[in-house]
């Protein structure tokens, strides 16, 4: 076995080497490690629990959610208002600051779902500043401008810690939840961020609600906050305000794009770099502040991948391209991939309407499309094309009319309901999030299928296992139907165009929908790639799909549809199989134009049509 | 090497042996071009094959790492975008690029350069709306709210305003109903005849081929496969070459 | 009561301009510079170094606008070009320079609070039926005639129409002659220039301490958000308002629950009208 193949069977145990290296930590003691050292780390562990927290909205939902300051906050002072009222016990202690500390989260998110990065940056700065605001008006239980001194003793089952305790029991906790955060991120759910990351109208159509998981991910991201702020109270012995500040914010800033901003494991590494590295420094504290701006401007310009970035390079250089994804069997094999059951509905829209602005973007469409069959819809710009597939799909709310598929009324449901309810669409500009594989990417369209809670996949519970291999599956025949199964390991973002649109169309049939409905997806690609696209949607009519296209290609158009509809103005103006079409004298004053319809019918080829002309 | 029926006229724009790069990929090897006054040359290939990338590095937004670019007799290899569309190289990207934020009549006006100010402003942009009275009619809309057709024709006028003299455009069909398109190559072939010179990048071959071009590049992934003029040229074997893997 | 209202107004000016001073940059390069507030406090903390010297004002003035023009530029230069002007990265760093800024006072002059009078000098006087300094008067002067003419020259001159071109599509814009990295470089100089020179009003009104850096940002963002992105005008009315605010809650309510009352009614705004009351951009909504 080569050494190359030797790392990347080593590679697959690699999640176990952080947690070697916590359990190496957390027994620093008994190595002989001093108390100094020991609270350095233990700090370090706590600001990486910070970090790992943020990193969750900043890497993956591209939100620079600088509130976590103000969960931590809420965290510690809870921790220490139930020390002062007696209650020293940190399994309750933990759990009550994790429960302040997701409502916490939940609250400073709010803003970040209907504002853009700058302003959600902002909001949380001001959160920060007013911190001492909030805790002086609630003083009575904060202890005001005082504080909460001599939180000390912490018991743990009721065994009381001493600081060698609190500091072991400090490193399992931290390490236990950042294992469960990496497990997170890593799965359905980080690439269910990643979807949304890279733009809510595709979270959208895959049936995921951005609302719910914009704030799934503040509350989850608070979550270690909030078990860092308890942890904190006990570390630290005196709770206030002045903790919690614009320092802090800059730290974890800092800490964060030292890191990687993607990371979980290197997070508590950058972290104690930051706290460890100035401490060497006698006369640092001075300059520790300028020392950090600067280093945030370096990085920022320099390092944008950070830490966890460089190893990830690193790996790939050693071990090379991973050739074919974990779970999913040898090619030669005898194992069938389950076959996809496309077979679709019948759709049927009556009299739908919708005005943007005072201006009729359509008005009265009655359109119909059979399952086995290929409608295809052409017009001029502005005819309306594209807004019709948005009110099928529901990314535009008709004014009047209804839409429906098989029994089912589309009309009124939201956007991510009429996505479950079994429509698949690509969009004109291939939508593809980044740091996914082809085979994640089209296994994202499963994530809105079935809900699995956050603590099932945290843990890798069964439920979570079975259904990861079963979307794995069905993935895989889905790029098998394309003829994409080669290219399942690859990066997605570096496929060529004609890729991305298979990858897409992929992506709509994997998760075994009724309708399928595909904006332009001849546009812009060579013979050959539209060929193969040609061959791809006569399979999918074939296996019974409902296949609804937009297209300006004409020649395409008359060679796979069954039945075209011309839209001018908002209206459908014809009706017929592809030949009639092309004679309709209407469809060729306002579309066509004189050389197009010049080309005769029965396959014309771009050479017939130039004799012709000649 | 072309063999021109045309060889009085000397090059406005040529390039010699560019190639492109994006960071360590190599998207353009060595390709050489030129493009005369009142002619046109089309440049056909596969996706992917390095067609825009060409045109973004003969605008100057991409940095030539191999190969200069003359324009005129003078060598603007190192010159930016800016300075390259100030003096009267000209791109129309692909995709009907506007600022769709600002009126048609902005967008118009925005490639005036400084130096020219008041009466003969407005003189200029009076010039641009007599040639496109579709865009003289929605002068003072905002350019989002024009049909694809109409951006297209702006994206074209926009870059009409520097009076360039040579005029790169980048798939001026693409996404265009064939009546539209028809428009934008009636367009091209008046300026080819006021005396520009035309590089044009187009996907639907016959098209260009037997329609606007003077001479045709063939581009297969990054490199120059085939050029020559279109008279030479065997339309059914070039669309093979293209379709076969 | 009128004496809140002008106490309100004028801190109102002072967050519009500042609010005024992010805005530059953002409708030349669509970057906003988290530094700019801190190059105010830096301005303040020159005064005091120049003034120690024996300076006069308009001296200082002078050589406010060069240092921060200066600054500014080569913020641009060393941090902003080599990323491409990208703005996802601008945010680290811009937030990086505005950490280095505050990092460098305390470095240099510690954290001791100074002070600066008024150039203009003066005692409080009546007006209107209520008390007011000259250079509070000044702040609200300076505000007004800063938006109108910044609002002018953004949206009827060339020089306008061209930042307004490149904060929508830079490549774009360089197709269309515009020098984007020269105009963003210029941008950078002018704001953080004219944010050193502020100091010559700011300094007087908020004191000289390194903290009022976040103060004055935060706020500024306020005004800039309330009032709308892109817009001077609406830098002005919001930057007022939230003065206004301010003043009134802390002198009937309590001083703790001005800024909270600030913050949520920011919130309520960015909830309800996103782009602002008269902002040119939307910002992004789920």
């Amino acid at each position: 076995m080569t050494v190359r193949a030797r790392a990347a069977g080593l590679l697959r145990y690699g999640w176990t080497a952080p947690l070697a290296l916590a359990a190496l930590v957390a027994l620093l003691p008994a190595l002989g490690a001093g108390l100094t050292l020991q609270r350095e780390l233990m700090l370090a562990a706590l600001y990486g629990l910070l970090v790992a927290g943020f990193n969750l909205s900043f890497g993956f939902g591209g939100q620079l959610a600088l509130g976590q300051v103000a969960v931590f906050a809420g965290g510690a002072y809870t921790t220490a208002i139930l020390f002062s009222h007696g209650v020293s016990e940190l399994a309750i202690a933990i759990v009550a600051s994790m429960a302040v500390a997701a409502l916490l989260g939940l609250i400073t998110g709010l803003p970040g779902l209907r504002f853009s990065s700058w302003a959600l940056a902002l909001v949380s700065f001001f959160l920060v500043l007013i911190i001492p605001n909030i805790v002086e008006i609630f003083s009575a239980q904060t202890g005001g401008g005082n504080g909460i001194p001599g939180i000390l003793e912490p018991k743990l089952f009721g065994a009381t810690l001493d600081a060698e305790g609190l500091y072991v029991a400090t490193v399992i906790a931290a390490a236990l939840c950042l294992l469960f955060l990496r497990n997170l991120v890593k799965s359905r759910y980080g690439h269910g961020l990643l979807v949304l990351k890279q733009g809510a109208p595709l979270a959208r159509s895959l049936g995921l609600s951005p609302f719910r998981l914009r704030l799934s991910a503040y509350v989850l991201a608070g979550l270690p906050a909030g078990l860092a702020g308890a942890f904190y109270a006990y570390y630290s012995g005196f709770i206030h305000a002045e903790s919690f500040d614009f320092d802090l914010v800059t730290l974890l800033l800092a800490a964060s794009v030292i890191g990687g901003i993607n990371s979980v494991w290197a997070a508590p590494l950058a972290a104690a770099i930051l706290i460890i590295g100035p401490e060497q420094a006698s006369s640092f504290e001075q300059y520790s502040l300028l020392a950090y701006g600067v280093i945030l401007m370096l990085v920022g310009v320099g390092f944008s991948i950070g830490l966890s970035g460089v190893g990830d390079a690193l790996v790939t250089r050693i071990v090379g391209r991973p050739q074919r994804p974990a779970g999913v069997a040898e090619r030669g094999a005898v194992v069938s991939q389950p076959s996809l059951v496309i077979a679709g509905e019948r759709l049927e829209t009556r009299g739908v309407s919708k005005a943007f602005a005072g201006v009729t973007a359509l008005d009265g469409v009655d359109f119909e499309a059979e399952p086995g069959a290929i409608t295809a819809i052409i017009g001029a710009n502005g005819a309306g094309k594209t807004t019709l597939l948005n009110a099928i799909s529901g990314h535009v709310r008709p004014d009047r009319g209804e839409v429906r598929l098989g029994d089912a009324q589309l009309s009124r449901m939201k956007t991510e309901q009429i996505a479950k309810a079994g429509v698949a669409r690509t969009f004109q500009t291939p939508e593809i999030p980044e740091s996914l594989t082809v085979l994640e990417i089209v296994a994202s369209s499963r994530i809105g299928e079935h809900w699995i809670p956050a603590a099932a996949i945290a843990v890798r519970a069964p439920r979570y296992l079975a259904s990861r291999r079963q979307d794995r599956e069905r993935a895989m025949a889905a790029l098998e139907f394309v003829g994409m199964a080669e290219e399942a390991a690859l990066p997605a973002r570096e496929l060529p165009l004609g890729r991305r649109r298979m990858l897409e169309v992929a992506r709509s049939i994997a998760a075994e929908p009724s309708l399928i409905l595909l904006d332009e997806p001849a546009a812009g690609l060579d013979p050959e790639a539209i060929e193969y696209l040609r061959a791809v949607l006569l399979r999918m009519r074939d296996a019974g799909g409902t296949v609804v296209l937009i297209e300006h290609n004409v020649n395409f158009v008359m060679e796979v549809a069954d039945s075209v509809y011309v839209m001018d103005l908002g209206e459908v103006i014809a009706h017929a199989a592809p030949e009639e079409v092309r004679q309709d004298e209407r469809v060729i004053s306002s579309y066509l134009g004189r050389r197009a319809a010049q080309a005769g019918p029965g396959g014309p080829s771009g050479a017939m049509e130039v004799s012709d002309a000649r | 090497m072309p063999a021109d029926g045309n060889g009085a006229a000397p090059a406005v724009l040529e390039a010699r042996g560019v190639q492109y790069a994006y960071g360590d990929l190599v998207a353009v090897w060595s390709a050489s071009l030129s493009a005369r006054a009142g002619e046109a040359v089309a440049i056909v290939g596969r996706n992917g094959a390095g067609k825009t990338t060409l045109m973004f590095g003969l605008a100057g937004v991409l940095g030539a790492s191999e190969g200069s670019v003359h324009f005129e007799g003078t060598e603007v290899t190192k010159w930016s975008p800016w300075k390259r569309a100030l003096n009267g190289i000209s791109l129309v990207p692909e995709g009907k690029r506007v600022f769709r934020e600002l009126t048609v009549q902005e967008n118009i006006a925005l490639g005036l350069p400084r130096a020219v100010r008041g009466k003969e402003r407005r003189e200029r942009v009076e010039e641009i709306f007599e040639r496109f009275p579709i865009l003289a009619e929605k002068r003072a809309q905002l350019a989002g709210a024009c049909s694809g057709g109409q951006q297209q024709l702006l994206s074209i006028a926009s870059a009409l305003t520097m009076r360039p003299r040579v005029l790169l455009v980048d798939e001026p069909s693409s996404g265009l109903a064939p009546v539209a398109v028809e428009d934008v190559m009636a367009t091209l072939t008046e300026l080819k005849a006021e005396g520009i010179a035309i590089v044009l990048v187009e996907q639907r071959i016959e098209e260009v081929v037997t329609g606007i071009a003077d001479h045709v590049i063939v581009l297969e992934q990054g490199r120059v496969v085939l050029e020559d003029v279109p008279e030479r040229i065997d339309l059914t074997d070039l669309e093979q070459r293209l379709s076969v893997a | 009561m009128m004496t809140t209202i002008w106490s309100g107004l004028s801190v109102g000016g002072l967050y519009a301009m500042a609010g005024m001073l992010f805005t530059i940059p953002l409708v030349r390069c669509g970057i906003i510079n988290f530094a700019q507030a801190f190059y105010v406090v830096l301005g303040g903390y020159g005064i005091v170094a120049l003034a120690d010297q024996g300076w006069g004002t308009v001296p200082i003035l002078l050589a406010l606008l060069i240092i921060g023009g200066i600054l500014g530029g080569l913020q641009e230069l060393l941090t902003i070009r080599p990323a491409k002007g990208r703005t996802d990265t601008a945010l680290v760093t811009t937030l990086g320079m505005a950490i280095a800024v505050q990092g460098f006072i305390i470095a240099v002059w510690g954290t001791e609070p100074k002070s600066v009078s008024f150039f203009g000098g003066g005692e409080p006087f009546t007006l209107l039926g209520g008390r007011i300094e000259p250079g509070d008067l000044w702040l609200l002067g300076t505000a007004i005639a800063a938006a109108a003419v910044l609002q002018l020259a953004v949206t009827g001159t060339r020089w306008g129409l061209l930042g307004r071109a490149a904060m929508i599509d830079q490549t774009a814009a360089t197709l269309r002659g515009v020098n984007i990295p020269r105009q963003r470089t210029l941008a950078f100089a002018l704001g953080a220039g004219l944010a050193c020179a502020l100091a010559l009003l700011a300094a007087p009104k908020t004191g000289v301490i390194p903290s009022s850096g976040l103060h004055l940002a935060v706020f500024a963002f306020a005004a800039l958000s309330i009032g709308g992105l892109g817009s001077f005008v609406g830098c002005l009315f919001g930057g007022l308002f939230i003065g206004l605010v301010e003043a009134f809650a802390a002198r009937y309510l309590d001083v703790n629950w001005a800024a909270i009352l600030v913050f949520v009614i920011l919130c309520l705004i960015l909830v309800a009208r996103p782009g602002g009351v008269f902002g040119i951009r939307q910002l992004r909504a789920v």
